[in-house]
């Protein structure tokens, strides 16, 4: 990612004074971003519908 | 009687019970070591010594007149310090908080081990906000590991992990969102239990990710941990489950599946890490279970999915803070919080409909195993002073499957590996079956010699 389009994204998130700062932080936090939208599991059919999230509860179906 | 900072919680216990001990002479003990130990190992954040002096007095006086309360009474546990003492302000190991003002209340979890007799002299070290460490740029340094204090001890409850490791405390809580109570057992040679999601209540612990958050001890055996478990669920209240019971009743007839994948192909481990977890699954063969191979969705994908809510929830937390004081924070933390100021919508829901496919996937493996085998972590402890090291072992581990399921896992001492350090091995079960998992637990334990191994200086 270029400077010029972290620094968009930086001061769309809010981030004005983190850039001006501890931009390498930043420019971090931006790589992994990245990494981690990149590795998420995706559906293969993206239309279907989000199933129950919850984690397994204590005493609920195992 | 062994030198008092040497019992366990059980051992403790049963001394208080017949008079032969005083709470009062065992929190001196712990605070002698404590004195001794910590300016080395950065444990203590907050030493609590005089309140927790008057509470074991109370404890001897009680127990003296009517017997201890429970098997706890007396007992001194340590508090990772994301958890509220009352009287006390909770710090999260951040200068953003540092002057905060005292807890009004204890958090849930610690006015339970308070009703159960527990005292507590100590708010112990973490990595800020639990998610930002080892750091060196913080107003309190970073906890070492006692088996060599050159090396991580895990986080992020990394105080608790090492306290209760070099002896200074019988047991402390720690909080796991992708393994931060089993990360500190797994280096420094404890047991670390997550118990299956709000089963521990969580009021009154600073969240990192609520949906991912659990609390647990850390303790120097299983027994422990069960000890601390029924206190903190409660037991003795109505539907409170023993977790000591049948505790002894050994893995025969068992089916544990094995989840060789994830440290053979996944994330190759330490040659000796693997090598432990084979002889796991022999051990707990050998005690009877039937231990089969089982193939669960890559760890990658937990990790992912895990990394993706956790940054979510947490930038909700954190998200102000970030943009309004961001030097408040270590650098290490501003780098790993900020990535969820980042994250979209999409990138969400993403993460939550994967959660719902993995959640399945174990569900599913569990109809057809009682419990799994995994690795815990997949190396040794690195050096806490190699930043490079840290980032590439931090990941490398399997204990976040836990966390994106809500299942229980326990982490335990698996052998010494060649540096000298810990190695650790996992168990896991699915939530509201912890007595089963204390009891596999129990077994392997029971049939190893690593619950008696100290690091050098304990």
């Amino acid at each position: 990612m270029d400077e010029a389009t972290a620094e968009t994204l930086a001061k769309l998130a809010g981030l004005e004074k983190a850039w001006a700062n501890h931009r390498a932080d930043v420019l971090d936090a931006l790589r992994t971003w990245e990494r981690n939208r990149a590795a998420l599991p995706r559906l293969a059919a993206p239309q279907a519908e989000p199933a129950r999230v919850e984690p397994t509860r204590a005493g609920g179906p195992a | 009687m062994s030198a008092l900072h040497h019992l366990t919680v059980a051992e403790a216990a049963a001394l208080i019970a017949t008079r032969r001990l005083s709470p009062v002479e065992l929190l001196e003990a712990c605070l002698d070591r404590i004195a001794a130990l910590d300016p080395v190992l950065n444990t203590v954040l907050r030493l609590v010594a005089e309140e927790a002096r008057a509470e074991a007095r109370n404890a001897e006086a009680e127990i003296a007149r009517h017997g201890p309360r429970s098997p706890l009474h007396g007992i001194p546990i340590g508090l990772k310090d994301l958890i509220d003492l009352r009287g006390h302000p909770t710090t999260c190991h951040s200068a953003l908080l540092a002057d905060s003002p005292p807890a009004a209340e204890d958090a849930a979890c610690v006015a339970r081990l308070r009703g159960a007799g527990a005292v507590f002299p100590a708010k112990l070290a973490t990595h800020e906000f639990a998610i930002g460490g080892p750091a060196f740029d913080l107003p309190f340094p970073p906890a070492r590991n006692p088996w060599n204090r050159d090396h991580h001890p895990g986080g992020s409850s990394s105080g608790s992990g090492a306290a209760v490791a070099a002896r200074m405390l019988p047991a402390a809580l720690g909080t796991d969102t992708g393994g931060s109570v089993r990360h500190p057992a797994s280096h420094c040679g404890l047991v670390g239990l997550k118990p299956g999601y709000d089963l521990i209540p969580r009021t009154g612990v600073f969240p990192l990710a609520w949906s991912l958050d659990h609390v647990g001890p850390l303790t120097r055996t299983v027994r422990d941990a069960a000890l601390l478990l029924n206190a903190m669920v409660g037991q003795g209240t109505e539907g409170g489950t023993d977790h000591t019971r049948g505790l002894t009743d050994g893995v025969k007839g068992l089916r544990i599946g094995f989840v060789r994948h994830w440290h053979e192909a996944d994330m190759p481990a330490d040659p000796e890490m693997g090598a432990a977890l084979e002889e796991a699954a022999r051990v707990l063969s050998a005690e009877g279970a039937s231990v089969t191979a089982v193939t669960l969705p890559r760890l990658q994908d937990f990790a992912a999915v895990n990394r993706a809510i956790l940054y979510a929830e947490a930038a909700a937390v954190h998200g102000t803070w970030l943009r309004e004081r961001p030097e408040g924070y270590a650098a290490i933390t501003r780098r790993r919080l900020m990535p969820g100021l980042f994250l979209s919508a999409e990138d969400h829901v993403t993460a939550l409909r994967a959660r719902a496919r993995l959640v399945a996937a174990v569900r599913e493996a569990f109809r057809g195993c009682d419990l799994l085998l995994t690795a815990s972590s997949m190396d040794p402890a690195c050096r806490i002073d190699d930043p490079e090291a840290v980032e590439r072992t931090y990941p490398r581990q399997a204990r976040i499957p836990f966390n994106v399921t809500g299942d229980a896992a326990i982490t335990l001492m698996s052998g010494l590996h060649a540096t000298g350090l810990p190695l650790s091995v996992q168990l896991a079960a699915p939530a509201g079956r912890e007595a089963l998992l204390l009891r596999a637990a129990h077994a392997y334990e029971r049939a190893t010699p690593w619950k008696d191994m100290a690091p050098p200086e304990a």
